[in-house]
């Protein structure tokens, strides 16, 4: 058989290492094979496929540097950067303090399935785009940008070409893309296609935007493909106004779901969510039964904090989909922090009978059924959990023990399940918080505040450690502390009762001090006269 | 206080495609061994016609192994396969149709790269339990001058009841064949790579995908004639690459995996079929014409496609999409909604549906190394189960209970006590016989070592003295130690003649940053020899101003003078027998102060002055005593001496504070003057002096004075902050004694009524702190809540002092603690502690 038919066979087959193993030695001979080329050339890029339709996560660099911001203060329910703010967030439920939904590290309530940019957690990657230090180091050059979320592409890619020696497949900056425009006989447009989106997936979107441009230029700005190539490259470039341009000229050429997602995600990213919303549901009107699009709608109902709506959004997927695990974890959490414990049990049941199984399932399985007064399963959804947890997760893990433990009453065993967790991760601002408390019951004042300042600094978007170490000051009568302790914790959380109750009672204290002191002056005054 | 967060957690890290059922093996065939197959190798049909209509399944390899088989319910016997045969050459593909001239019967067409070959399938009772044998017989065989990829087949041209061949090459060339004859080859335009090939029926024409990704649609008459004119006679080449002409084409955007032709839409009129294109991400289905008709976005990746009939009403005939992905799933489709999930055990790359025995719908899968298996759609949820093994032995409370004891009691073993030094600590000793006093200087050695593993660099040791001792050196820097080597460091104090000795204290501080950047710091405590401090008087002094009795709670008579015995090592004729010691301070002016035993007196000129040998003595005569000796005082504290000292250091404040005010405007006068006589002097035609130098001598001579006696005001009040602090402690030791207070009482007053005078600040003084102090001290033991302190100020006389002193001691008097004994325990309810308020 052939070895170049026996390689696009493989290539069909998702092969692609031994594709791209015959691939190279057929290059190695014939070099200038463009058959064989336009295979490897796939086969690289499948490798290194990511679906670009999902949002990035944000780098702080990223954030920094966005100069695309349209009102610095968006009106109530507009923006995703003050989710809170939701003219609907509050919602009629008597559900306590415990049961609060935790935020993400961008201030987001944490949603049921972590998706880019929705992950509580730091990366693992070695880039972390949440720490300045490491943002500013990206590793993709070319770009008008320093750059964060994009650096994973170009993770992705490499780690598969330097696998061969001699570099990489295509040497980008050698590629005369002039000549593949002015000479069609010797590139058509099938290798510039592929080559487009190689460019593309490999983090070179200012090769891939001039040759898109060269391409629409010979299409006569009629072919959708290229209006969304192009619409993706200035995308990779931050350049969201001119991607958002060339995704809506793409529609109109030809409507296709992706580039529906895709503009979605642009307003997205410009923080319109509410057009992103306009674009979606005018999609669904042209694809009703369309689940990408149903899921999309409801991320953003989630994203925002309107988590009824998110909720219809992912029964109506489900109604489309009844496979769909996103929607029925997301489902499963919402119903978690809404206080049935029991509802989520069963979604959670449903994910596992599908072959869902990890850390994190089991560990909310055991959550639900401690929740759900299903006492004797709980340990053991839990052991399953430990057995399959790795790094964070195992950390989470033993947060979450400490927690059932802090339920059942066993201190001693809740603050070495926290002990555990903080070696295992110990960044965990939530198990420092807990820890924290716990000192303060053995009266360990000092090693109390220490844990809580520990547990702020870790996790600035908490606001209970805040509360805590505003209570444990107020106890000890530094009320000047306190108070700004209470201050900065309003803002996190507005509509946190017992704050408002701490603020109100420091705010009485100052105002009778300063009452008396006003008394007292006045009354010297009188003497005088 | 608020017990935090639930870390609840997001169920998964990436996209995954489950489904709730598995798909059940209703029978499976063995696994060949290092076998390859591709989309096209299956092949589901009546391939020997047998009258029954029982379908066989026939496999390919690129292997060249040629297999039939029957499936029937259960395990697989080797009845099953009816057929293995190496063919010689790979299997590309392999179709049944009606390829044999002159019948209408089915044969298997094999594609093979370099060759397309049709065989007849023929089978006969065999003689292995009950079952068939196949036979196969060649038919004919057309050579390929191209290397093929796949083939379609169809009545072309609208023929009756045959089938004839259309092979795609790798290369572009669509080579046609009716039945044995050779009919024509084409050039497909723009060709780089194949895609798939399929035949529609209706329209007559083909549908396949470039490597520009679009669909593009041809038809046979136009193919056929194309190029047909010269085509006889001209060598295949020129004539045929002239452009094909296009029925229509569709831009779609991605890679296509397969194409396969389908009646989906349900809204479409009975005629009309569509063509299915399955994409990388995306499945659309196209109109007859090219126009998009319905798109679903694909969360995985799929690997084939195939659709089945189902009838849903009596006369209409609507066609279901199945597609394998790589995530071992197979999803059914009605349109564009998944009816259907289920798992399989392999990577489908072919799936069939056809009826075995009597079991309609069962599905054929194929994966590419082999394993062929027909399945059912299960309803068995698929567990996967996490084995724990606790799980097979029953949960022993007991012994877990007693691990947890032990673990925890484990734990509290090694974390009891105060937090361990880290290991690579700093050690300082002073060498105890290396230091030797003379009369007025005093040589200490100092060892310095640290424990850990890595050399030390810039250490800095310093040294903290109260007058009248001085170091030479306050400050010394190592610049490396290495460890478990001791540098002995040695500082040389000098007594100058100054104010009253308030402590006879001399601390060293070390400290260092280790390799880790981790600071390290320790600190080493010593007491002076005493008698720098003092020198002996002979006739001991008698009838001082300040008098008082101690005495010891064991009525027993303390050799005094014996005690005090190293003072006059260097005065020997100062010595006496009598139980007495009676010394001078090395001060600038003439304190004196005695000791006499029996129920100790002591004496002194001042308040102040009885301090340190007070504090001596208690020393001294514990050390004697070894521990266990305890003080008693039953006279009325020397209060009213006390208050006379505060008062004398208060008004010293006040005075210091005015002279500054005067030093302030005098200053201001002066800059006045001066800028007049500037400006004066500056003019060219300058004005008369008016007097103006004579006023600037004499504000300068009055700012001088000023600055003087702000000069001697200060050395004073620093004199009587020194009498202070020591008439301070006195009075701390003094209470402390009377009213036999504990420790942790000790420590609040201590702190309260701080022995601690800083008159660096001015505007902030001893007095001020000491009246919040016990302000706050006061207002605490009463109330169960915190108080805030108000805004310190300095205070215009000293009575509110005296009289808060006086009330503590009236508290102490009454056996009042000063600690609170309700020490309230910090709670840890938000609800429990803002009720309260």
């Amino acid at each position: 058989m052939e070895p170049a038919t026996l390689a696009y066979s493989r290539l069909k087959r998702r092969r692609f290492d031994e594709c791209i193993q015959t691939c190279t030695e057929l290059l190695q001979k014939n070099p200038l094979d463009q058959a064989v080329w336009y295979i490897k050339c796939r086969a690289l890029t499948d490798v290194a496929f990511t679906d670009d339709t999902e949002m990035e996560e944000e780098g702080i660099a990223e954030i920094l540097l966005d100069d695309n911001a349209i009102a610095t203060a968006p009106r109530p329910g507009t923006s995703m950067q003050r989710p809170l703010s939701s003219a609907n967030s509050q919602r009629p439920t008597s559900r306590g303090q415990s049961a609060n939904r935790p935020l993400s590290s961008s201030g987001r309530p944490v949603s049921g399935y972590a998706r880019p940019g929705t992950s509580s957690r730091p990366l693992s990657s070695a880039v972390n785009p949440n720490r300045l230090s490491t943002a500013m180091g990206g590793g993709r050059l070319n770009t008008a940008r320093p750059v964060t979320s994009s650096g994973r592409f170009v993770r992705l890619g490499t780690a598969s070409l330097l696998q061969r020696p001699g570099g990489e497949f295509i040497e980008v900056d050698r590629l005369n893309l002039k000549r593949y425009a002015t000479r069609p006989a010797l590139a058509k447009a099938d290798v510039r296609e592929v080559l487009s989106i190689y460019l593309l997936t490999f983090g070179h979107p200012l090769r891939a935007l001039e040759l898109c441009s060269v391409s629409l230029v010979e299409s006569e700005h009629k072919d959708w493909f290229w209006k969304a190539q192009t619409g993706k490259a200035y995308y990779r470039l931050g350049l969201y106004r001119d991607a958002e341009r060339f995704f809506l000229s793409s529609l109109k050429d030809q409507e296709m779901v992706s580039s529906y997602v895709w503009l979605s995600k642009i307003y997205q990213r410009l923080d319109r969510p509410a057009t992103a919303m306009d674009i979606l549901l005018k999609a669904c009107e042209t694809f009703p039964n369309e689940v990408t699009l149903t899921l999309a709608v409801a991320r953003i109902h989630d994203a925002m904090n309107d988590a009824d709506k998110a909720m219809d959004n992912y029964k109506a997927a489900l109604t489309l989909d009844s496979y769909n695990v996103e929607a029925i974890a997301s489902l499963a959490s919402e119903y978690f922090y809404s206080e049935q414990p029991e509802m989520a049990l069963r979604y959670y049941r449903r994910l596992l009978q599908m072959g869902v199984s990890s850390a994190e399932l089991w560990n909310n399985l055991g959550l639900c059924c401690f929740h759900a007064q299903q006492y004797d399963m709980t340990l053991a959804c839990f052991e399953r959990a430990l057995h399959l947890a790795q790094g964070d997760a195992a950390a989470d893990v033993w947060y979450n023990l400490g927690q059932i433990s802090l339920g059942i009453g066993d201190l001693g065993l809740a603050y070495q399940h926290f002990q555990i967790a903080l070696s295992l991760n110990p960044s965990c601002a939530e198990a420092y918080n807990n820890l924290g408390v716990l000192e303060l019951r053995k009266g360990n004042a000092d090693q109390a505040r220490s844990n809580l300042q520990l547990a702020a600094q870790n996790g600035p978007y908490l606001s209970e450690p805040l509360f805590n170490e505003a209570l444990l000051s107020y106890q000890f009568g530094q009320l000047d502390e306190s108070y700004q302790l209470i201050r900065k914790c309003t803002q996190l959380s507005p509509n946190h009762f017992e704050c408002k109750e701490l603020l109100e009672s420091l705010d009485s204290h100052f105002v009778t001090h300063e009452a008396t002191q006003l008394m007292q002056l006045e009354f010297q005054e009188e003497l005088k006269y | 206080m608020n017990a935090a967060v639930w870390r609840f957690f997001s169920s998964s890290q990436q996209r995954l495609s489950m489904s709730l059922f598995r798909s059940r093996p209703w029978w499976s065939a063995p696994i060949p061994v290092d076998e390859e197959y591709q989309s096209g190798c299956l092949c589901v049909d009546n391939v020997d016609n047998d009258p029954s209509g029982k379908v066989k399944v026939v496999t390919g390899s690129f292997q060249g192994i040629l297999r039939i088989y029957l499936p029937r319910r259960g395990a697989f016997q080797s009845g099953d396969l009816l057929l293995e045969h190496d063919v010689g050459a790979p299997i590309m593909q392999v179709s049944a149709g009606r390829f044999i001239p002159s019948s209408t019967q089915l044969a298997l067409a094999v594609l093979h790269p370099r060759k397309v070959t049709v065989y007849t399938v023929t089978s006969q009772p065999g003689a292995l339990d009950s079952g068939l044998i196949c036979k196969l017989e060649k038919k004919y065989e057309h050579a390929l001058a191209h290397s093929s990829w796949n083939m379609t087949h169809g009545p072309f041209g609208g023929v009756y009841d045959k089938d004839f061949l259309c092979v795609q090459s790798f290369d572009g060339v669509l080579s046609f064949f009716e039945h044995d004859h050779f009919a024509f080859t084409r050039y497909l335009n723009n060709f780089l790579l194949p895609g798939p090939l399929c035949y529609i029926a209706r329209t007559d024409s083909f549908v396949t995908a470039n490597a520009s990704m679009e669909i593009e649609c041809y038809r046979y008459h136009n193919l056929a004639l194309t190029g047909s004119d010269r085509a006889l006679n001209e060598k295949e080449g020129d004539a045929s690459r002239r452009k094909l002409p296009l029925e229509w084409k569709y831009n779609f955007g991605e890679q296509v995996l397969d194409i396969c032709i389908a009646r989906v839409s349900r809204n479409s009129a009975a005629s009309q079929f569509d063509i299915v294109v399955l994409g990388e991400h995306n499945v659309v289905t196209l109109k007859d014409n090219g126009q998009i008709k319905l798109q679903t976005k694909l969360d995985f990746h799929p690997s084939c496609l195939f659709s089945y009939p189902i009838q849903e009403t009596t006369d209409q005939i609507f066609h279901n999409l199945i597609i394998g992905s790589h995530s071992k799933t197979f999803k059914i489709y009605k349109e564009t909604k998944v009816v259907w999930t289920s798992q399989t055990d392999t990577v489908p790359v072919a799936i069939r549906t056809a009826k075995f025995g009597n079991l309609q719908g069962l599905l054929v899968v194929l994966d590419d190394r082999g394993s062929l298996t027909v399945n059912y759609l299960g309803t068995d949820p698929s567990l996967q189960v996490v084995k724990v093994e606790a799980d097979s032995a029953p949960f022993n409370y007991e012994e877990t209970d007693n691990q947890l004891r032990l673990l925890q009691s484990q734990i509290a073993e090694a974390t009891e006590g105060a937090p361990k030094d880290p290991p690579d600590v700093l050690v300082m000793r002073v060498a105890p016989d290396q230091g030797h006093a003379e009369a007025t200087s005093l040589n200490v050695v100092l060892e310095l070592a640290h424990k850990g593993q890595d050399t030390l660099n810039n250490i800095h040791v310093s040294v903290h003295v109260e007058e009248p001792l001085f170091a030479a050196e306050p400050t010394i820097i190592i610049p490396s130690l290495a460890p478990k080597v001791a540098a002995k460091i040695e500082f040389i104090f000098t007594t100058q003649n100054s104010s009253l000795p308030i402590s006879n204290q001399i601390r060293f501080i070390a400290c260092a940053v280790n390799s880790k950047n981790e600071p390290r710091t320790s600190t080493c405590d010593i007491l002076a020899p005493f008698h720098l401090y003092v020198n002996p008087v002979a006739p001991p002094a008698s009838s001082l101003p300040f008098q008082f009795t101690l005495d010891t709670i064991e009525a027993k008579t303390h050799q005094i003078g014996q005690l005090f015995s190293d003072v006059y090592l260097l005065n020997r004729e100062a010595e006496t027998q009598a139980n007495i010691v009676s010394v001078k301070y090395q001060a600038s002016e003439d304190v004196y102060a005695a000791v006499t035993g029996g129920p100790i007196d002591e004496e002194a000129t001042e308040m102040g002055a009885a301090w340190l040998i007070t504090m001596e003595l208690a020393r001294r005569l514990t050390d004697a005593e070894r521990g266990d000796l305890q003080f008693s005082y039953s006279g009325e504290l020397p209060l009213q001496e006390y208050f006379e000292i505060i008062d004398t250091h208060h008004a010293c404040r006040v005075r210091c504070i005015e002279l500054e005010k005067d030093l302030e405007k005098e200053a201001e006068q002066f800059r006045a003057i001066q800028k007049r006589l500037l400006v004066r002097f500056k003019d060219k035609n300058a004005a008369p002096l008016q007097n103006l130098d004579v006023l600037l001598r004499n504000t300068y001579e009055s700012l001088v004075k000023v600055a003087e006696s702000v000069e001697k005001t200060k050395t004073e009040l620093v004199k009587s902050g020194k009498s202070l602090s020591a008439a301070t402690s006195l009075i701390q030791f003094l209470i402390r004694t009377k009213y036999r207070l504990d420790q942790a009482s000790v420590e609040v007053l201590e702190t309260t009524l701080t022995s601690t005078v800083n008159d660096d600040v001015l505007s902030q003084g001893w007095e001020e702190s000491v009246v919040a102090g016990i302000d706050s001290l006061i207002r605490t033991l009463n109330a169960q809540e915190a108080v805030l302190v108000p805004q310190m100020k300095m205070l215009d006389v000293t009575s509110k002092l005296q009289k808060q002193i006086l009330l503590v001691c009236d508290k102490l008097s009454k056996g009042t603690s000063l600690v609170r004994t309700a020490k309230r325990k910090t709670t840890k309810n938000a609800k429990k502690k803002n009720s309260k308020v």
